[in-house]
């Protein structure tokens, strides 16, 4: 049984999701960044980790794209031009939500005090909603890639509840009423369900 | 024949490298990114685009697993641990590496002129040399993974060259070692020549 290692307030959020999206059974290994367990399995401490027999795997992305191609749900198959879509939506949602948030984050309060520049906040902010107004125009559908839900949509709609929490602007409805669909889904309930 | 679009010296350079790795042939198209050219494309400008028939492919790491994907080369099956460890390097690459450099370029010009924070560019220089300690950590063989070159090598031999452009410190002598032997590539000397051509 593969174990998660990592908590619900992380970005191991997305892999819990997607392990109950696919219906695989799991281990949550409750775990802090950079705790001695953690950096044990991956020396720079970060999570999620997740663990398959001996071996431990990391990276939210890889780790959802692994388990949707292991699994054979959340996703195209590799070397068609619909999963070449969803990797690009992917990348792009890293790209321009992910890291603009993640920036923003280190400057509040991960990097040393000496290289924090929290001035960069209000144009990360301005950056934000640049990109989700683009990513607004390019959701068409009841999720990313359309009819099917992939992995790109845990990881949009983990960035949007991410930008709830630390105040960046979500300037659509369509962004809004997407991110409402996604969090009433019984998957995500049963991520919820874990952490009470 | 693959419609490759995008001008070479941008992450575009990566899709016209993987394409010589791989020795499929393609029709280079270099618009300039955000140009009225590359609009007509690809609405946000951003390049590269790959045209495979009648459907366009954006995404310079989406555009070469694809084409490592269909003509088995460059990548690890999907589906596979290896697989698995190969893409967390290459989101790795893009989270330290391409995500840093590419803040200090917005910050230097990219984004319009009162949205620049260029105080926030020494603080990048600083997590992009740590960040490289930890990738010169896990560079353990020829290549990322080892023996196999794969899609992450381009990415992360591309960083290291934009780095170098940036004037930004790597502070590893692996890694130094590691662009070498990747700019001395066949593949990578002629998408260089490609770029000459205009």
């Amino acid at each position: 049984m593969y174990q998660v290692v990592g908590h619900l307030a992380s970005r191991a959020f997305r892999v819990f999701w997607a392990l109950e999206e696919l219906g695989v059974p799991y281990e949550n290994l409750n775990e802090v960044a950079h705790s001695d367990r953690v950096k044990a399995l991956n020396p720079s401490g970060k999570i999620p980790v997740l663990i398959d027999g001996e071996t431990a795997l990391t990276d939210s992305a890889a780790i959802m794209s692994f388990l949707a191609d292991r699994h054979g749900g959340l996703t195209y198959p590799a070397g068609s031009h619909e999963r070449a879509r969803q990797d690009a939506f992917l990348h792009r949602i890293n790209d321009e939500m992910d890291a603009v948030l993640w920036t923003a984050t280190r400057h509040a309060k991960y990097l040393p005090e000496d290289q924090r520049v929290p001035a960069v906040t209000p144009s990360l902010k301005w950056e934000f909603e640049h990109n989700a107004n683009r990513m607004a125009d390019d959701l068409t559908g009841e999720f990313l890639m359309g009819d099917q839900m992939t992995v790109p949509d845990i990881l949009l709609a983990h960035c949007l509840l991410w930008a709830k929490k630390a105040e960046f602007p979500i300037p659509r409805q369509e962004l809004l009423d997407y991110l409402n669909r996604m969090t009433a889904r019984d998957a995500f309930k049963r991520v919820m369900a874990i952490g009470s | 024949m693959y419609q490759a679009i995008g001008y070479a010296l941008t992450r575009a350079f990566r899709m016209y490298w993987a394409l010589e790795e791989l020795g499929v042939e393609y029709e280079y198209i270099n618009h300039k990114p955000a140009s009225a050219e590359m609009k007509a494309v690809n609405p946000s400008g951003k390049v590269p685009a790959l045209k495979v028939g009648d459907v366009l492919l954006t995404d310079s790491c989406a555009i070469m697993t694809y084409l490592a994907d269909k003509h088995g080369e460059l990548t690890y099956p999907a589906g596979t641990l290896e697989r698995a460890r190969q893409d967390a390097l290459m989101h790795q690459i893009n989270d330290e590496m391409d995500a840093v450099l590419w803040t200090a370029a917005r910050h230097t010009f990219v984004l319009p002129e009162d949205k620049r924070v260029p105080e926030v560019k020494d603080s990048l220089r600083w997590e992009f040399e740590r960040n490289c300690e930890r990738i010169a950590d896990a560079l353990q063989g020829e290549f990322l993974m080892g023996d196999k070159m794969t899609v992450a090598d381009i990415l992360l031999a591309h960083c290291l060259n934009w780095a170098t452009n940036a004037k930004f410190n790597i502070p590893r002598k692996e890694l130094l070692d590691y662009r070498k032997r990747m700019i001395s590539r066949p593949a990578f000397q002629r998408v260089l020549a490609l770029e000459a051509k205009g």
